[in-house]
């Protein structure tokens, strides 16, 4: 820890890094042990599980109409079971106020609390529509100056929204102080980053720079997988004359965490014999997605059934492109 | 700690219940090509409602849905929470063709709107990224799920 410590000592007080990184080197290290997911994230492989659990996709009700004042009362933030980390980044980051005011950094801190709390919220994915966190969100997003302000002004979130602070900004060397233009800047390098998570998603991106190139990747890929979408429920009406599933079934066999039985094909067919074949082949296709590989993800389920079809190629070309 | 399968999850029972109340309407197509809308619209609601409600493309997809099917009460009754009132702007495919480099960022960019659902009423590039990027991951919930599905009555001979 103490090394880590000096290390993004050494990192802050180099000038030549991006605003971000200069933004990360500064959380580590009021924060050591927080762990920053981008971080893994880039070294890790891009499986599919590991990038959910990064911040930044979980998006944020950015488009609420309502430009949230901060530390309102009822956004203040009281649910500490999901945000109790982030308080305590704020009152930390009080204290230090007095040093490196950087705008930037300040925005940063909180989009990282921003993604910290998106990636918490996206693991427990069925409390998404808590309302408390998507007060937080909310507040998150436009407000995040006024957020500053509010902790500059008091040890403690609190519910008073004032504006009298000004943001100090430090430069860097060579490049203009406009306020604009730091702004633009801030801008360009959220966007690039985000460019960075789309090449880490879809496969075979890594290849190409400039914007157009990666945009067209993207356009192909969800052009694809609105096909493979199509191609699959043409199947699924092919091969499901009637759909007849028993529900109760089902949720019996959620219960189940992690069911390594394996289903004599023989099975029953319609009705309740089907539902319980899917559930638990499905549950069966699931493990090996679980360790994986996105790569091997989809061509294990072919190799469990049957022979693929043409369509198929469709896909294998999407994921042979992966580089396995 | 997994998400993605927990998203799967969700989306599964999700979809369940859209194929059910499907399955018991007395119009229960028997065309190949209406059941095939019905499925993939059955699909569309139930991942827009996995997301439920925070994203600009599950909001757009569950009031473009909503306009398509004939039943939108069903479409309500799996969307409790996602009362969307943006007007669907969203329109056809748009094929992309012979897009070379020089066309440039700004058509791409359209292109990429009228893919993703509601991209259309997002103006900054930015955010329309993280929607791209959201919708992908969400997309590929509903293509691994449906796999799943198509495998299993492969493999038990339903027919």
């Amino acid at each position: 820890m103490m090394k880590g410590a000096l290390e993004t000592d050494r990192l802050l007080n180099s000038m030549d890094m991006s605003v971000l990184e200069r933004q990360r080197a500064y959380l580590k290290y009021h924060n050591p042990s927080f762990d920053f997911p981008l971080a893994g994230f880039f070294s890790d492989s891009p499986m599919i599980n590991g990038f959910l659990g990064t911040p930044g996709l979980d998006i944020p009700v950015i488009y609420s109409e309502t430009t949230v004042e901060v530390c309102d009362p009822s956004l203040s933030i009281s649910p500490e079971d999901i945000t109790g980390s982030g308080n305590f980044k704020k009152r930390k980051f009080d204290t230090e106020t007095k040093d490196r005011n950087a705008k930037k950094m300040m925005m940063m801190r909180n989009k990282e609390e921003e993604e910290e709390e998106e990636e918490e919220e996206k693991s427990k994915i069925t409390e998404q529509n808590n309302g408390s966190t998507k007060n937080i969100k909310k507040m998150k997003n436009k407000a995040k100056k006024e957020e500053n302000n509010c902790s500059n002004d008091s040890s403690k979130v609190t519910k008073e929204l004032e504006k009298t602070d000004y943001i100090h900004v430090r430069a860097r060397r060579g490049q203009a102080t406009d306020s604009h233009s730091i702004a633009e800047r801030v801008r360009r390098e959220k966007i690039s980053e985000r460019m960075k998570f789309l090449q880490n998603l879809v496969p075979g991106c890594d290849k190409i720079t400039g914007k157009a190139g990666m945009l067209d990747e993207i356009i192909n890929y969800v052009q694809s997988l609105q096909r493979q979408i199509e191609f699959l429920s043409m199947k699924l009406s092919v091969v499901t004359p009637r759909i007849d599933i028993d529900m109760d079934d089902i949720f019996t066999k959620e219960v189940v965490s992690t069911p390594m039985t394996l289903i004599p094909p023989s099975h029953g067919i319609v009705g309740s014999g089907y539902s319980h074949e899917m559930v638990n082949s499905g549950y069966l296709h699931f493990n090996p997605m679980q360790q994986g590989d996105t790569s091997s993800d989809p061509l294990s389920c072919f190799n469990n059934g049957q022979a693929p079809s043409m369509w198929d190629s469709d896909v294998q070309n999407l994921y042979g492109s992966l580089g396995v | 700690m997994n998400t993605y399968n927990m998203v799967k999850q969700e989306f599964i029972k999700k979809w369940i219940t859209t194929l059910q109340t499907l399955d018991s309407s007395v119009e229960y197509p028997s065309n190949v090509t209406e059941r095939k809308n019905a499925i993939r619209l059955s699909s569309d609601i139930a991942i827009a409602a996995t997301r439920s409600g925070s994203t600009v493309w599950s909001r757009a997809l569950i009031s473009r849905t909503g306009n398509k099917t004939t039943k939108p009460h069903m479409a309500r009754r799996i969307l409790r929470k996602a009362r969307s009132r943006m007007k669907n702007r969203c329109s056809t495919l748009r094929r992309s063709g012979d897009f070379t480099a020089r066309v440039g960022v700004r058509k791409r960019t359209e292109l990429l709107k009228s893919l993703v659902p509601g991209g259309e009423l997002i103006d900054d590039k930015d955010n329309l990224i993280r929607e791209t990027l959201d919708y992908i991951v969400y997309l590929r919930v509903q293509v691994d799920v449906m796999r799943t599905l198509a495998a299993v009555d492969s493999v038990t001979g339903n027919l």
